[in-house]
């Protein structure tokens, strides 16, 4: 577009002007009218860096003794991205109180055996350019180290240090405690309520068990965690069968060697682990409403305040990550989209997202925000859509997100199925070109399948998804009950009835009411 | 520990696949008779009261069970696994008339006063309604024609009894009450959906009664408190 708009310009000029006005826009005589397909005279010639098979593409995993997996997948660089990646989160809190995940994430890296405190690893990491950082979800905790490749022997010594042998001193509990409290007061306090409402949606889909339980620490519960929990936790969840050392640009031979030096046969702090009290419940849906009546009003008040809104959320089942439907619905959370209204430099180009079409200044001009979301574990998945709006629109809201659901199922175009495709591949090459988010991916795939499933692989999987398929898959989402999850002035809200009604109807509207004083 | 737990399961497992068909036969019909007579409910016209049919069948010689898949129109459970059944009405003599009436309404099939093996133990559901599982053996499935009400039921499938004892395919879920562990529920996969809740329940009430060698590979109880 810019090319035509400067041909346009220098055209009209030389056409009001006079080829006298033509003036070259570049002050440079040496080398006019070469193409760029012949070098350059007399410039060195560039040596560009060849695939020379050394550069392995495959994932390479090593099974210890102790049950413990190794997985590494070389990358050419001086940084590597290591770390431990175990089986354990807040889904299997049901006999514990809720939290421990929260605790451990903030308590991670904090006083070991061999490191007196935090500043201490920092330190030491500091020596390799290295950063350390842990993560915790619904079902994985991962405590990773990125550093420079010479520094693994260290890295991986620090690691072990970090799981398998934390002090949990009573000042870092505290600490630990002031922290929870405060993130749990921001949380409420933000403009954006993604995180609550997530938290709310899962307690809606899988009431009181497994993935539904919460995965932030309860105000109330924020006491009731000493390390007499944390060590009784972490000695039946942190055992070797449920990790795996993952390492990316790193050598396979290295890793495996560091692992047995510092992984295997290493006593925890918390004496042995059993692993015999594992929790292994199977993720049940249940479906249902959880409503939070919350004032909205002055949640962000300054130069450019947000209005009032009430957020809604409404959810479906999907599948386990692990089915084959998993790519399909991918696929599909790819055609739904969305976005806020005010995204800044957001273009919607014709029909690139079914529900930014939703948005001003397509359709409903009092939309302001229309997402949706896919969560999907090792046993069950689940698809939502978040809308939010005025309070006074919430009905026009929820028939709008069931009529979507409803739409879903009708026939898909061509072009969109193929641009949804094409933009998960890409947003999937993309994502994978990061050292951090291959580990992730490294990591996550060999705890959970034991394999890994290489980017090409998932191409040609997402390539062969057909509008069949989608279709297959809408219907069997459609038959679960739904779970919303309701955040603000919610005088207008459907009941779940009406709301269910809607989802199972042909038509995807809400049953008609009567009322006398509107 | 828990390896050595799977093997001895599957070992026992192996050496009952010579009982499955033992479970349909008379001398074991007999002594499940026997077993269940000390379940009778007392009062058995109370008013939240409900009964279910756990219908035993045979598919091609195999011991199975009968379930119903409910039609995703209704509004209560829809789209769940369940087995023919429902609200007791001041009409029925018994739970287990409520039971019979329930599968003649919703399957279309009379079954027999004498098919009825007994009463299990009653389950209790969340929300205080008593549910009776009453027991019986509906006999070869190729016999049975079937008449399915679609306003209540979608489809009607087996599943048989090696499948459900087979412990690849059971698991269970830990449910929360309030803020603290509440209770467990078993689960049965198979390839089409997951039978859970109180169904599933009813299936292991049922499997450790009639498979002789049935073994509690699942340390819990699976009882819903009552409230």
């Amino acid at each position: 577009m810019a090319t035509h708009m400067s041909k346009c310009r220098s055209w009209s000029r030389v056409h009001r002007f006079g080829l006298a006005a033509y003036r070259k826009y570049s002050s440079g005589s040496g080398y006019p009218n070469i193409p760029l397909s012949t070098p350059l005279p007399g410039i060195p010639k560039p040596v560009f860096a060849a695939v020379d098979g050394q550069e392995t593409y495959e994932t390479k995993i090593t099974t210890l003794e102790n049950g413990l997996r190794v997985a590494s997948q070389n990358k050419f660089g001086q940084f590597c991205t290591v770390g431990v990646l175990v089986n354990s989160g807040s889904r299997y809190e049901a006999k514990y109180p809720s939290g421990i995940a929260n605790f451990l994430e903030k308590l991670a890296f904090s006083s070991t055996a061999k490191y007196g405190s935090k500043d201490e690893i920092l330190l030491t990491l500091e020596k390799h350019g290295g950063i350390c950082d842990c993560q915790t979800s619904r079902d994985t905790t991962m405590y990773a180290v990125s550093a420079e490749v010479k520094g693994l022997d260290t890295v991986v010594n620090l690691l072990s240090d970090a799981v398998l042998q934390p002090r949990l001193l009573d000042e870092e509990i505290e600490m630990t405690k002031m922290v929870v409290r405060f993130e749990l007061e921001d949380l409420n306090m933000r403009p954006d309520p993604e995180p609550l409402l997530t938290e709310m949606i899962h307690a809606a889909a899988y009431r009181d068990n497994t993935v539904g339980l919460p995965r932030f620490c309860p105000i109330n519960n924020v006491d009731k965690i000493n390390k007499g929990v944390l060590q009784r936790y972490l000695s039946t969840y942190y055992c070797p069968e449920r990790m795996v050392l993952a390492g990316v640009g790193v050598e396979h031979e290295h890793l495996v060697e560091c692992a047995r030096k510092y992984l295997l046969g290493v006593e925890p702090a918390w004496g042995s682990s059993k692993g015999s009290n594992v929790d292994l419940s199977v993720a049940q849906y249940t479906g249902g409403i959880i409503k939070t009546e919350k004032d909205m009003s002055d949640v962000s008040l300054g130069p450019t305040p947000i209005p009032e809104l009430t957020h809604i959320m409404i959810g479906l089942e999907t599948c386990s990550f692990l089915d084959d439907d998993f790519i399909p619905f991918a696929v599909l959370n790819m055609m739904m989209g969305g976005g806020g209204s005010f995204s800044a430099g957001h273009t919607i180009t014709d029909r690139s997202s079914l529900i930014l079409i939703l948005l001003p200044p397509f359709r409903h001009h009092w939309m302001y925000n229309a997402t949706s979301y896919h969560h999907s574990y090792e046993d069950s998945g689940l698809l939502c859509i978040h809308a939010s709006a005025d309070p006074r629109q919430v009905r026009e809201m929820v028939e709008i997100i069931t009529r979507e659901f409803i739409q879903m199922n009708g026939n898909t175009g061509q072009t969109e199925l193929e641009r949804a495709k094409t933009q998960l591949k890409s947003m999937l090459m993309m994502n994978l070109e990061s050292r951090p988010v291959i580990f992730e991916d490294v990591g996550r795939q060999v705890l959970s399948t034991g394999k890994r499933k290489l980017p090409h692989e998932l191409c040609n999987l997402i390539n062969n998804v057909t509008s069949n398929d989608i279709k297959r898959v809408t219907t069997k989402m459609l038959r679960s009950k739904p779970a919303v999850a309701a955040l603000g002035d919610l005088k207008e809200l459907p009941s779940f009835e009406h709301i269910q009604a809607a989802l199972s109807s042909k038509d995807g509207r809400l049953p008609r009411t009567y009322r006398l004083f509107r | 520990m828990f390896l050595q737990q799977r093997r001895a399961i599957s070992q026992a497992a192996s050496h009952v696949l010579n009982d499955w068909r033992y479970c349909l036969s008379l001398d074991n019909e007999n002594r499940c008779r026997q077993r269940s007579k000390t379940n009778e409910m007392q009062g058995s016209r109370q008013q939240k009261c409900a009964s279910i049919l756990v219908s035993l069948c045979s598919v091609e010689g195999q011991p199975s069970f009968l379930f119903t898949l409910r039609s995703t129109a209704l509004d209560m459970n829809k789209g769940d696994v369940s087995f023919a059944g429902g609200k007791c009405d001041l009409a029925d003599r018994d739970v287990v008339a409520t039971a019979l009436r329930e599968t003649w309404e919703e399957l279309g099939i009379s079954v027999a006063a004498e098919s009825v093996w007994g009463v299990l133990k009653p389950l209790c559901h969340r929300k205080g309604l008593t549910i009776a599982p009453v027991l019986a053996n509906l006999g070869p499935v190729e016999d049975l024609s079937f008449r399915i009400n679609p306003g209540e039921v979608e489809d009607v499938f087996t599943l048989p009894l090696s499948h459900l004892c087979n412990p690849q395919n059971c698991g269970y879920t830990n449910f929360r009450v309030g803020e603290k562990y509440g209770y467990t529920l078993p689960v049965f996969h198979n390839w089409k959906q997951r039978v859970w809740g109180l169904t599933a329940v009813a299936v292991n009430q049922t499997l450790k009664l009639i498979v002789p060698s049935y073994v509690q590979q699942l340390r819990a109880d699976f009882e819903v408190p009552r409230g």
